[in-house]
């Protein structure tokens, strides 16, 4: 018996509703953050999972396809947390389409494998292998990379350090992450008094501590100090190993896990995430 | 969405924290005395709208090699179900023998070797528990108070960082129904008391945000 499976809060969907959801969803945003649906594209990509088997995952772009190319066009890749789907988190997708003026960013976001429509079994490897994938499709749409941020929330934060660090398609420009977790070692750790190991429980290791090192690109990160899923502890020992040029720490008092939009409000925060991009 | 998040930790933390703490003996078994033991329950914890003890289970065997010293060793049931094992070895030795509402006191060094079959991962705690117990009854029912001092030898963390807690105490009361060859009897335990769990990942069911309560349930059977 292992708890790895208990990581993932995967859940499989028919089909995306996107708007047209009524479930629970992360964030609530008001209709001054629609989106064109002319602006809306649902994407197949192809990954593949651990053992290197072809994989179809299912993405959103929201933005205009042929300004991909456009050196000018800020892209961010929003890598989402553990919640169950593309729709759980189309809200704050739509909401950072809408940094630095209406329908500005490009925002890239994908179920991985074993989330919403996308085929396999969630996976941490398999995490890394879908970002890649959908940094291949920017790429094959032109991007360079440098226009490119990805942004990790909580579990998401693993495939995009994993990502900044080592890319294997394209280098993006810049990184966010928000209530990231640090390893599952030290998550243990956190959860108990002890120094006891991570294997005692799961297989998973998620390590942006061993990987954040080797991100040079400027780094953002958003942490509340009151977050009782990622401590804020956690996030520190990433942002505080980060060797790159830049990094801005934007810290949330008493913000919780899942509502730093919501206590820095909205125009603040996409304001925070339309000036990291000049940096 | 948070809700779900909070109940995996929770069975997490307390599959780690029913490690540390299950009922041990109290009171030396007499010469040549062999029992054996089944101890359940944990700390407590919120499951969704719910507070339940950790179901965590041990085997343990005890013999009495003197009357004064008692050895024993017991295996984690849940542990094995995660792949991990985990030992006790046991040594109880007594100090005082009860005398009316005089306790008997007995000192308890119970080391802990655990080892996955993962990684291979070992970890080694050393626990010394001091015991004062009261015989309440002819057919010697005990009532007892426990002070359990867990040892954590670490310097530090997997993120290089200080190992904060080298020392994690927890304070129990127990009472023992003596029927015969079995005895069995409830204890709750106090676990970390004083340690403030409102910023830790978990929500404890603790003290006033503070520790972990515990309760547990032990049937052992003498075999001699």
């Amino acid at each position: 018996m292992r708890l790895d499976s208990l990581v993932f809060s995967a859940e499989k969907l028919d089909k995306y509703l996107l708007n047209d959801y009524t479930g629970e969803t992360e964030l609530t945003v008001g209709a001054s953050y629609d989106i064109n649906p002319a602006l809306v594209s649902l994407l197949t990509l192809t990954s593949k999972n651990s053992d290197g088997t072809p994989m179809k995952i299912y993405a959103v772009y929201i933005g205009d396809k042929a300004l991909i190319s456009q050196p000018t066009q800020k892209i961010i890749v929003f890598c989402h947390g553990r919640g169950p789907h593309l729709d759980y988190y189309w809200p704050r997708a739509k909401l950072m389409a809408n940094a630095g003026g209406k329908n500005k960013y490009g925002v890239l976001m994908i179920d991985y494998q074993g989330w919403g429509m996308s085929e396999g079994k969630p996976g941490e490897q398999e995490m890394v292998n879908d970002l890649e994938a959908a940094m291949g499709w920017l790429k094959t749409q032109g991007a360079t990379g440098a226009n490119i941020t990805l942004y990790g929330y909580s579990l998401g934060s693993y495939p995009a350090v994993q990502v900044a660090a080592y890319p294997k398609t394209l280098k993006p420009g810049k990184l966010v992450l928000e209530a990231p977790l640090a390893s599952a070692e030290i998550f243990v750790q956190d959860s108990t008094l002890l120094s006891l190991p991570g294997s005692y429980f799961v297989n998973l290791k998620l390590d942006n501590l061993g990987a954040i090192g080797s991100v040079t690109q400027p780094l953002l990160w958003l942490h509340g100090t009151a977050d009782s899923t990622n401590p804020f502890s956690q996030g520190k020992v990433v942002y505080d190993k980060h060797n790159g040029a830049f990094k801005q720490a934007v810290i949330v008092s008493n913000g919780e896990h899942t509502d730093l939009p919501i206590l820095l409000g909205y125009t603040n925060y996409l304001n925070i995430l339309d000036t990291y991009q000049a940096k | 969405m948070q809700k779900k998040v909070i109940d995996i930790l929770l069975v997490l933390v307390l599959v780690s924290l029913s490690r540390c703490s299950a009922t041990r003996d109290v009171k030396p078994l007499e010469k040549g005395e062999t029992s054996a033991s089944l101890s359940l329950g944990g700390p407590l914890i919120h499951f969704g709208s719910l507070v339940i003890p950790v179901p965590f289970s041990s085997l343990g065997v005890s013999r009495g090699l003197n009357e004064r010293l008692t050895i024993g060793g017991a295996f984690s049931i849940t542990d094995a179900l995660f792949g991990v094992y985990h030992l006790e070895t046991t040594s109880l030795y007594g100090i005082l023998k009860p005398r009316r509402f005089v306790p008997g006191i007995s000192v308890l060094l119970d080391l802990h070797w655990i080892v996955d079959q993962w990684e291979g991962n070992f970890r080694f705690y050393p626990v010394v528990d001091l015991n004062l117990y009261w015989e309440v009854s002819k057919r010697q029912d005990l009532f007892y108070l426990n002070f359990s001092n867990w040892f954590d030898f670490a310097s530090t963390r997997s993120d290089g960082s200080r190992q904060t807690y080298h020392w994690v105490p927890a304070i129990g009361v127990g009472y023992l129904f003596t029927p015969g060859k079995w005895s069995f009897g409830p204890e709750i335990k106090y676990l970390a008391p004083g340690v403030d769990n409102s910023k830790m990942i978990v929500a404890y069911a603790g003290i006033a945000h503070t520790g972990a309560l515990g309760i547990y349930f032990k049937v052992a059977r003498s075999l001699k």
